[in-house]
């Protein structure tokens, strides 16, 4: 009887041992290299101090890695799926100064991305990050609320706005600051339509009349929207750590107010939506428009914007985040209005009522924040290069939720608050839950 | 649904017809004695379960009129659970099955309907049914689920050849609706068909054999709705937007209408031996092996074609052994079961095999009757193996788990008078964990990970002990039946449980109370 029971406990025991059971396909090993992209080969910049975050847009993991002296970098066991990989290198003015022989007051930051990369099973590539420097000034977009508030209960989109943030030291005008609502691709299903980069954005390069001498791709941006502020040249000073709210409509979005129609124009839900009746500008479009809203009342102690270019029966922000926000600035050698304009780069050729679009030298641009879709699915390529914007922006809940994207707060020297800009919207930017015109986070 | 109406009545009443068909039988107390003898006889029950698992069995090892009809209440509560599990369970169960004999034919038939209410359920948007699958959706917050589950099972067996041959076909039927009644809301509607065609030989009086064939099919359609459209218009509330799992790790955002639905058609095919031996000195032998192969394919179809997701093939191995032998007023016996299941996916976005799943159950259980004028007593000592495995090729997860349970038993049915008897059962369980792999990339972790991965490892890993008591009641009911009124109670308690460095969100409570209480009728 002993041994049956010796036998049986033998073959339970022999049961439970564990197979293998391997699959097909296991993770990635990725490789990442990343390298400063200077002008010179006079100096180098320590490799060491840059950090590479790469973050899975399904679960939001994000993992952070230093880079070896090397450059390099391997993501271990790395499951197949799409990544947006992040390269930031901030190198202290003292340290930049020394290294560089260039005299800064201000911390140098260096950035690279990647978004939206598909790591797919066997992927064994080598990711090559160009760190690049941005343009760190004075003027920086500090919110843009661009998702408006609830199509029922809120202002839907009449209470959109735009400020833009004094975060210098010294008082600034804000006479003839131009801003502009970047064009792209915008639906990737339309995407066979146009002539494209093998990034998936617009081939401006094939707009019918492009020259063939430069870069159009990534010398310039395009404007869907193109807006100035108006103003004698030290009509409307802005103080440090000050600044100046742009509205769609200038009017208290909470209470009832009474549109060119006649009829009431008011909210279920005050609480959604915000009082733009201290705003510093508004845009203006019925003195131009043979129909606009309704809404698109003028509040004669705000001043309006000078309108170059527009979409549309106002000055309305996209509510997905599918174009995105530049604040320009020009010399007296400029003449905005008559830089030219080009047609999207159609595959067929464009009618002649298609619309042209004004081409921006990204050399003017002093601020640029690339805003995209909340969710990653709807998520176009983006228009900005890492000059302009090394990341992205965007408000969590999307559409119509009230909320804003909100550049944070990076420190306060003698009450002055300054904020983050590092060159990465990713990087440098909140949102709020409800937008808080003249706010901080 | 009226069809299934129509079907559930003709079951439900199956057994109560039978009776209504012999009635000369049914009148005859002598009849509902047998049957509740039979029900309360552990070895008796031992042979009736293994002969339900095919109609090879119907006419040698099922009594020729045995009838039993319950309704039975459960109740559950309490945190020692897997993951995926519920921490309340109230659920109500109508029943009846019997045999019959219609001339040379006989006949098996049995109906369940339940209803179960499930408390804070998470990650589960599933039948309970199919948990192997690597294919389903779930969320981080709790739900509570209701489900509907008819089942009916039929079976028939006639001998020709002067007994030497047998013939059986088996069928069982399954419909099911299961939702839930917060957001996320799963709805989940299911069928399972299956046939059973078997073919028996009697050699001689001490030795036969036989075979069966098993096809069947059976769907699984899953909807995910909201009452609160924040949920899925954007994927900042992870507990409650809908993820989708698709193999043993972290899902994605499975937001828009489109991307909440699918239909998982379900065929499978298999083939069964039989042996069996009988001596008049060593008893009879019975062994049945069966090996059944299962494909799924999850897809949707539209109007402009089908949008396959998944592909996922399980398949089945049971070897299930049964002794036993009666000496004077003693009977027992032995039964050996290993039951194996290896289920593997074809990812279609990676165009290749993803996952796998394996479980095996072994176990061996010995029973003993004795059966005397007044009191019959029942003992038992049980010792099965559990282990499984479950990997996932991009995550690089495998999480191996192997258990040990050792069961042990005891009661008494003591009859008072010829209709009244009083039967108690007592028994201990306890799971010893043996060994266990933990191979889980803390880089892919996300919410699954944290709250199924890591909670179903603390789970299976920990040792517990348990023990149930059974008491049951029995009286003359309606002249020509017998009424048993039962009460049961399980506690099950956590003995140690393994520490976990990583971020554990959720972990399994100290113990889980299960109770239920029945009344049940025998003819």
């Amino acid at each position: 009887m002993k041994k049956y029971l010796y036998l049986v406990i033998t073959a339970m025991l022999f049961a439970a041992c564990k197979k293998n059971n391997t699959t097909d396909i296991e993770p990635v090993n990725l490789n990442i290299s990343v390298a400063y992209n200077l002008q010179t080969s006079t100096y180098k910049l320590p490799l060491t101090s840059v950090k590479v975050k790469i973050t899975n847009l399904d679960t939001k993991n994000m993992q952070e890695f230093t880079v070896s002296d090397k450059g390099t970098v391997i993501v271990p066991k790395l499951s197949p799926g799409a990544y947006d990989i992040d390269a930031s290198a901030t190198i202290l003015a003292a340290d930049y100064t020394t290294i560089t022989g260039i005299a800064t007051t201000k911390d140098v930051t260096y950035n690279a991305s990647v978004k939206g990369k598909q790591i797919t099973v066997g992927f064994s590539d080598v990711i090559n990050l160009s760190l690049v420097s941005g343009t760190v000034n004075d003027w920086v977009i500090k919110q843009i609320y661009y998702a408006g508030s609830d199509t029922k209960n809120g202002a839907i989109q009449r209470d959109q706005f735009i400020e833009f943030y004094n975060n210098s030291d010294k008082v600034l005008y804000a006479d003839s600051l131009y801003f502009v609502e970047t064009t792209g691709l915008i639906t990737k299903s339309s995407a066979t339509s146009y002539n494209l980069q093998t990034n998936g954005q617009l081939d401006w390069s094939k707009s019918v009349n492009m020259p063939a001498n430069i870069d159009a791709n990534n010398d310039y941006i395009y404007a869907r929207a193109f807006l100035m502020i108006p103003g004698t040249g030290k009509q409307y000073p802005v103080q440090p750590g000050k600044s100046i709210v742009v509205a769609q409509t200038a009017v208290n979005h909470k209470s009832p107010f009474t549109g060119t129609d006649g009829k009431v124009v008011s909210v279920l839900d005050p609480s959604l939506t915000v009082d733009l009746s201290t705003a510093d500008f508004e845009a203006y479009y019925a003195s131009f428009l043979s129909n606009p809203f309704a809404s698109d009342i003028d509040n004669p102690s705000v001043p309006n914007l000078e309108v170059i270019s527009y979409f549309g029966r106002d000055m309305v922000f996209d509510n997905p985040g599918r174009y995105s926000y530049a604040l320009i600035k020009v010399d007296g050698t400029q003449k905005p209005k008559e830089w030219p304009q080009y047609y999207y780069p159609t595959k067929a050729a464009p009618t002649s009522t298609a619309t042209k679009y004004y081409q921006i030298p990204n050399k003017w641009v002093i601020d640029a924040v690339e805003i995209q879709p909340n969710e990653i699915s709807d998520r176009i390529p983006k228009k900005y290069n890492a000059n302009l914007d090394a990341g992205f922006a965007f408000v969590p809940l999307g559409s119509y939720t009230s909320q804003s994207v909100i550049r944070k707060t990076d420190k306060s020297v003698n009450g002055r608050i300054i904020l983050k800009d590092t060159n990465n919207s990713t990087e440098d930017f909140d949102y709020f839950t409800i937008a808080t015109p003249r706010g901080f986070k | 649904m009226k069809i299934n109406l129509k079907i559930a009545i003709l079951f439900l009443l199956f057994p109560f017809s039978l009776m209504g068909q012999e009635k000369i039988i049914a009148k005859n107390t002598k009849q509902t004695l047998l049957s509740t003898s039979f029900y309360t006889d552990s070895v008796n029950q031992e042979i009736y379960n293994f002969a339900k698992g095919s109609s090879y069995y119907l006419i040698n090892l099922m009594p020729d009129h045995v009838s039993k009809a319950s309704l039975r209440y459960t109740f559950e509560q309490g945190n020692f659970i897997p993951s995926q599990g519920s921490t309340s369970i109230n659920a109500g169960n109508a029943s009846t099955e019997g045999t019959a004999k219609l001339g040379t034919v006989k006949l098996f038939g049995a109906f369940s309907y339940q209803k179960t209410f499930e408390d804070s359920t998470r990650f589960a948007h599933q039948t309970r049914s199919n948990v192997s699958t690597p294919y389903y959706f779930g969320s981080p917050a709790y739900v509570h689920y209701e489900r509907s589950v008819y089942t009916f099972n039929a079976m028939a067996g006639k001998n020709f050849l002067g007994d030497k041959l047998n013939l059986g076909l088996g069928t069982d039927y399954k419909v099911g609706d299961h939702y839930s009644t917060n957001d996320p809301r799963g709805s989940v509607g299911e069928y399972q068909f299956n046939l059973l065609f078997s073919l028996g030989y009697k050699v001689n009086k001490a030795f036969g054999f036989g075979a069966a064939y098993r096809t069947g099919y059976g769907q699984e359609r899953v909807t995910i709705g909201y009452k609160n459209p924040r949920y899925y218009e954007s994927s900042f509330y992870p507990m409650y937007y809908n993820h989708l799992i698709n193999g043993y790790g972290e899902g994605r955002p499975a937001l828009s209408a489109a991307n909440r639905r699918y239909t998982d058609n379900q065929k499978r095919n298999g083939a069964d031996l039989y042996m069996d031996l009988n001596s008049e000195n060593l008893g009879r032998f019975h062994l049945k092996t069966t090996y059944t192969k299962e494909t799924q394919r999850y897809f949707y179809s539209t109007s402009s074609g089908f949008d396959d997701f998944a592909q996922y093939n399980l398949a089945n191995t049971d070897v299930n052994f049964l002794w036993y032998m009666t000496s004077g007023i003693l009977s027992f016996g032995t039964a050996i079961n290993y039951s194996n299941n290896a289920g593997k996916d074809f990812n279609l976005q990676y165009q290749a095999n993803n996952y796998r799943y394996n479980d095996e159950t072994s176990s061996i259980k010995i029973f003993l009757s004795k059966k005397g004028t007044k009191n019959t007593y029942n003992h038992f000592v049980r010792a099965s193996m559990y282990n499984e495995e479950r990997v996932d090729g991009t995550k690089a997860n495998d999480i191996y788990f192997s258990n040990l349970y050792l069961n042990i038993g005891s009661g008494f049915t003591r009859f008072q008078d010829k209709q009244r008897f009083l039967s108690v059962n007592l028994s201990a369980e306890y799971k010893i964990a043996l060994n266990d792999q933990f191979q889980v990339t803390q880089a892919n972790e996300g919410y699954f990970t944290r709250y199924v991965i890591y909670h179903d490892y603390l789970y299976n890993t920990a040792s517990s002990i348990g023990g149930k008591i059974t008491a049951e009641y029995g009286f003359p009911f309606l002249k020509t039946m017998q009424a048993g009124f039962k009460v049961e109670a399980r506690y099950n308690d956590k003995l140690d449980q393994k520490t976990l460095d990583r971020n554990v969100v959720s972990s399994p409570g100290n113990d889980r109370f299960s109770s239920n209480i029945s009344l049940n009728l025998y003819f």
